[in-house]
């Protein structure tokens, strides 16, 4: 496979000419139809989708240690999907997002410091499970998915992983926890990883993920020096924010982020690595909506210093 | 395995097979002492510990690193992760990836942010780490750094590709070398593809000059052979600037305004590819062209 070069100057070209919102096409459903103005601003007739995402909070979600608590996670990841699809039972919301037929691929994180953890993994295998899938079409997996029989057979994808600062694209998200679905991760790593939204459109991925959930358990809003992970640089936000559109979930947890940073720097001190891919994933690849106004936010449980 | 005896273990494999760097590190400063064992990672094996970020001492063709906590009771755990690079110009090299911070005049060249320090000397890069920046910690970081710069007990010589910028790129420009189109597009976005041609054969030293938001920048890069600059010089040409390329790949400089609205000029001189980005006008971008392939010639 081939993949068209781009130079700067391609960039220069097209930066230009980008529209900045109400980017469409994204695997978004159910989501709240709202007026937006036409380009004269005139009148309100044009309808556009917001992508929904879910914010849930359990502040018992957390323990000594860092540890997760399963019962309180699976608890949060099931109201998160029920609200996600407007169902009253998790199941009957699962099966919005897998079919007995299908062959699950559970993209997770497994970076030793700071891992999606089996809670939140076993919350998603559970339900998927009781929706009907056999276990043995079912697999998590991190490293090693690019050649994966189960991953390279894939009809859905759940993307799981945990928020936080990272050395080449500014915030490890959703949309980063697939560059292992390449075989070079490295060709990705210019301009701050600027196109990683192009590998959701790669045929081992493209249209197969069904929902997105970003682990803002413990975060991770700042770093420096040659380790990605400093303790000290951790919080208890105890949340997990959950949707099918990824740069909408990605946007979202990056707010988090940066408010985090604000409240601990006194001011809006900028990623040492910007994430722009984020936004570019939204404006230049369409890959979904990173505009806090093209987003649908729900957010459920624990209140105190949600920041958002 | 039961605990006991995968601990032991462990730490008899990790004696075993500790670097020779390992000898450079204090077992202790300012009050805090070394926590065995040591953690050594080489090849790959640093994505588990460093993550993504690896890819920055791979691009350096770094050799080892041995990671060494060192703890104080009441007081923020310190950390050195100390890099044997292999040659002195990777360590320089490495050190230049990040040049935000305070000047400390620790090993070659030191710098100190927030708690950390980051220094090179010979053939090794320096990280020490406080978890959290107390007047203390920042107290031991410097006095750790100086034990380990002192171990290394000599300099390195820097690379020779220095000495090839021109005067105006010198002095307030900051100056970074490099061999990968990884590292190069990380600080200086040019291509997704590797137009350049760039490898670990071949020297970068990408400098810029001037105020944020309007630098100039310079990238000079040295081949292996006259031949293999001349390729990359086409290769360059024809993804980057089409329009000058009619012209075929003789060594002439080459100058095109750019999308944004300045100007980039590319040049050949043997071994060695100049080239200018950002330039404001069409006289700046073919006259520093001309100084830097003119320092090509004089050198």
């Amino acid at each position: 496979m081939t993949r068209k070069n781009l130079t700067r100057r391609d960039f220069l070209r097209t930066s230009a000419v980008v529209p900045l919102a109400n980017a469409v096409g994204c695997c978004c459903t159910g989501n709240k139809l709202v007026p937006v103005p036409e380009p004269n601003g005139a009148r309100l007739t044009q309808v556009a989708r917001l992508s929904k995402v879910v914010l849930v909070r359990d502040e018992r979600a957390v323990g000594e240690g860092r540890a997760h608590n399963p019962e309180v996670i699976q608890k949060m990841l099931d109201e998160a999907v029920m609200t996600l699809f407007g169902e009253r039972d998790p199941v009957a919301a699962w099966k919005h997002i897998v079919q007995p037929s299908d062959t699950v691929g559970i993209k997770t994180n497994a970076w030793n410091y700071l891992p999606t953890g089996g809670a939140i993994e076993g919350a998603v295998k559970r339900r998927v499970l009781e929706a009907g899938v056999p276990e043995d079409r079912i697999g998590i997996k991190d490293r090693g998915v690019l050649n994966d029989p189960l991953f390279q057979k894939a009809t859905v994808l759940i993307n799981a992983r945990p928020a936080r600062v990272h050395y080449w694209s500014g915030m490890g998200s959703c949309i980063k926890n697939y560059i292992l679905f390449v075989p070079k991760p490295s060709e990705y790593h210019g301009d701050a990883c600027a196109d990683l939204a192009t590998i959701w459109s790669l045929p081992l991925v493209k249209g197969k993920t069904k929902l997105n959930i970003l682990s803002m358990l413990t975060p991770q809003y700042h770093n420096i020096g040659p380790r990605g992970f400093n303790e000290a640089y951790l919080w208890t936000y105890g949340g997990i924010i959950v949707g099918q559109d990824p740069v909408a979930v990605d946007a979202t947890g990056y707010r988090v982020i940066r408010a985090k940073r604000r409240e601990v720097f006194g001011e809006d001190r900028p990623l040492e690595t910007s994430a722009h891919h984020i936004a570019l994933a939204d404006t230049r690849h369409k890959l979904g909506r990173s505009d806090p106004a093209d987003i649908d936010l729900v957010k459920l449980g624990w209140t105190d210093d949600n920041l958002i | 395995m039961k605990p006991a005896i995968w601990i032991l273990s462990a730490l008899m494999m990790t004696a075993q097979n500790a670097p020779p760097q390992a000898g450079l590190l204090p077992a202790n400063a300012g009050g805090w002492t070394a926590v065995p064992p040591d953690k050594v990672f080489e090849g790959e094996g640093i994505f588990e510990y460093i993550d993504g970020a690896g890819e920055v001492y791979r691009a350096y063709n770094y050799r080892s690193v041995v990671s060494r906590r060192y703890e104080k009771e009441g007081a923020p755990d310190l950390i050195v992760d100390l890099f044997d690079m292999g040659s002195a110009r990777d360590a320089f090299g490495v050190f230049t990836h990040d040049l935000e911070g305070e000047r400390w005049p620790v090993g070659q060249d030191g710098l100190y942010k927030s708690g950390l320090l980051q220094f090179w000397r010979d053939r090794y890069f320096v990280a020490v780490s406080a978890d959290a920046e107390t007047a203390e910690s920042k107290a031991a970081v410097a006095e750790l750094g100086a034990k380990i710069a002192s171990a290394v007990g000599r300099d390195g010589e820097r690379p020779e590709l220095l000495s090839r910028l021109p005067e105006d790129f010198k002095g307030g420009a900051t100056v970074r070398y490099l061999h990968s189109p990884v590292i190069l597009n990380y600080h200086f976005f040019v291509s997704r593809e590797n137009i350049l041609r760039l490898d670990a054969r071949t020297e970068a030293v990408l400098a810029a000059e001037g105020e944020k938001g309007g630098k100039r920048i310079l990238l000079l890069v040295r081949y292996p052979s006259a031949g293999e600059a001349e390729k990359a010089f086409g290769s360059f040409l024809e993804a980057y600037m089409p329009e000058a390329r009619p012209s075929g790949v003789s060594a002439a400089p080459r100058v095109v305004k750019t999308e944004d609205g300045f100007w980039t000029a590319a040049g050949r001189r043997d071994v060695y590819l100049a080239l200018i980005f950002n330039a404001a006008t069409e006289g700046e971008a073919g006259g520093s062209l001309a100084a830097a392939l003119a320092k090509l010639e004089s050198t």
